[in-house]
């Protein structure tokens, strides 16, 4: 696949309904875009904006209650009619595609060891991998997510790893196969600062290192703009901007980018603004 | 060294069904007793000249109207009943819990399976086993059958809704964005959490298994007044009951009750042990009534 191509991934005119309790909404509404191969694209939005069904009727991993009425999927030049549920092959998942979901605390299976873990995931692709062969990769791909001591960690449980710990190990589970594309929903949920830097920075050095693309879904603005070249940004279930992230910061055409935009900013400005009174209230005691 | 270096004071704790070692030494000690007595006893011959006697040193149990020693018929009926209702549960556990794992994962098929379930299960399935017997014969294959057709739909049930909460859970989805087949998932991720439910289905099953199997003998279906089992000795004693002679009722129902008293403490054990609590509350006999009445009235 040469990168002026169709493209890794793309969708088109993607619309996804949810029904619940015999009521249908429309969670997604014709949205279009491209990932180029090395690309790193981020999908913005507030909570109930889409970005989440997008990532999950990609790779075909909608709950049942959501059904992808229409649109069309492009993956690796090919392109495929999306079905209800959405979604690449069985086989490109985990290979092709890696997935990082949102929340570590959840993302890993509470009673096996994290070895299990990685064998399932390895034999899922390929059915007759060996212990020893699967041993061998998890150690190298917790090795390669900055883990020390990995193959004593393998024996260890989810319960028995910090939050950070847990999401490297994720990570490491989502890239381990070497993909193309890494799908990050959300990564950095419930992690403390300086490990949302690192995940976040492990996430890109794969993608530079590896030419590896990236598709970040978060609410996180700033942080979409530091580590994506191109923003989408998503507002109840439509694309309202695209762009690459100078444009869309410098220049938002929306006024739902340019009111994101203003709150970063307040937010920014009212914690100095906080700090400086405090200390001053010091200052005067 | 231990994985355990990497938590911060967590240990690492299986929980244990620790309760349910005794109930099973109970069950397992009958079995083996009437096994024992199948195998290497004579068979208790009727002995008309002593009919009806009340327990004594000689009979323990005393001995029924035909003079038959009701101590070496009770023991020799679980030889049957209980090989018979593990039969009936083996059989309903091989056919209920794939089925109820392939409808708690396939939601396309899991609402039309639980339709039907409410339909067989609306059905008299017992009167339907008489049935068969009076057109088919009369036999003991039956009864496994029986006890199998009355508890797949109650596998089924269970698994599918353990299934349903398990399949929200974020790994389940992890595991299927890494390309895990709906087979594999059901079985790396899904069956390991539901082993000690199984388990203790399974024991549960095996205990009404033992009253279906009793109740069918109480009948006379499948089985007739030959065949050494507490629900047709319960059926034979209870025409003489009103002479007084309590030994020839009592003494298989207890057998029975202690029995299917063992597989419901085996799976409250489980149960328990799933729910990561400690051992049952009540650990002696004595105890049962005061836990019954006392932390039933509790709870409310």
């Amino acid at each position: 696949m040469s990168a002026d191509g169709p493209g890794l991934l793309g969708a088109e005119a993607l619309s996804v309904e949810y029904t619940t309790g015999g009521v249908r909404v429309v969670a997604v509404d014709r949205v279009t875009f491209t990932l180029k191969p090395g690309e790193r694209l981020g999908i913005v939005g507030e909570s109930g904006s889409g970005k989440s069904t997008v990532a999950r009727a990609v790779l075909g991993t909608l709950p049942p209650a959501a059904q992808v009425t229409s649109g069309v999927l492009q993956v690796g030049g090919r392109s495929i009619e999306a079905t209800a549920r959405g979604g690449v092959s069985r086989d490109a998942r985990g290979a092709e595609i890696g997935f990082v979901p949102q929340n570590p605390f959840g993302a890993l299976n509470p009673i096996l060891t994290l070895e299990k873990q990685f064998r399932n995931a390895l034999r899922a692709h390929r059915r007759r991998a060996t212990r020893a062969e699967a041993r061998e990769l998890a150690v190298r791909a917790m090795a390669g997510v900055g883990l020390a001591k990995p193959a004593m960690l393998l024996r260890a449980r989810p319960h028995e790893l910090s939050g950070g710990m847990k999401q490297r190990v994720v990570v490491a589970l989502a890239t381990w196969l070497s993909p193309s594309l890494v799908i990050a929903d959300e990564p950095t949920t419930g992690l403390d600062l300086i490990n949302q830097r690192l995940i976040m920075d492990l996430l890109r050095k794969g993608a530079s290192d590896e030419g590896r693309s990236l598709l970040l879904v978060t609410h996180d603005l700033p942080m979409a703009a530091e580590y994506c070249a191109r923003l989408l940004v998503m507002r109840a279930g439509r694309v309202v901007e695209e762009g690459s992230v100078n444009s869309i910061l410098s220049n938002p055409k929306h006024e739902y980018t340019r009111q994101l935009i203003h709150s970063v900013a307040m937010l920014e400005s009212g914690r100095l603004e906080d700090g400086t009174e405090s200390s001053m209230d010091g200052a005067a005691r | 060294m231990t994985a355990t270096e990497f938590t911060n004071g967590t240990t690492r704790r299986r929980s244990r069904p620790r309760g349910a070692v005794m109930p099973s030494i109970v069950l397992i000690t009958i079995l083996l007793l009437g096994l024992a007595e199948r195998l290497f006893a004579a068979a208790p011959l009727p002995d008309p000249t002593r009919t009806l006697a009340p327990p004594s040193k000689d009979a323990w149990f005393g001995t029924d109207a035909i003079g038959v020693d009701v101590f070496a018929r009770t023991l020799s009926a679980a030889a049957t009943d209980i090989p018979i209702a593990l039969l009936g549960t083996f059989m309903a556990a091989v056919v209920g819990i794939p089925l109820g794992l392939a409808v708690g994962i396939n939601s396309a098929w899991s609402e039309r399976a639980m339709r039907c379930l409410d339909g067989f299960q609306a059905f008299p399935i017992l009167l339907f086993t008489i049935a068969v017997v009076v057109l088919a014969g009369n036999s003991a294959v039956v009864i496994p059958f029986a006890i199998a057709v009355i508890n797949i739909p109650r596998y089924m049930r269970l698994l599918r809704s353990a299934c349903l909460s398990l399949r929200e859970k974020r790994f389940v989805e992890a595991a299927t964005a890494a390309g895990s087949s709906n087979v594999r998932t059901m079985r790396t991720h899904l069956l390991p959490h539901l082993r000690l439910l199984i388990l203790s289905q399974t024991s549960l099953t095996a205990a009404n298994a033992l009253v279906i199997v009793s109740a069918l003998g109480f009948l006379g279906v499948g089985m007739n007044a030959s065949t050494p089992s507490w629900g047709v000795m319960m059926a034979s004693g209870a025409t003489v009951l009103s002479r007084g002679s309590w030994w020839t009722v009592v003494f298989p129902a207890a057998a029975m009750f202690v029995c299917v008293y063992s597989l419901n403490r085996v799976s409250d054990a489980l149960t328990r042990a799933q729910a990561g609590e400690g051992p049952a509350a009540p650990r002696s006999l004595r105890r049962v009534a005061q836990h019954v009445f006392v932390t039933r009235r509790n709870r409310r």
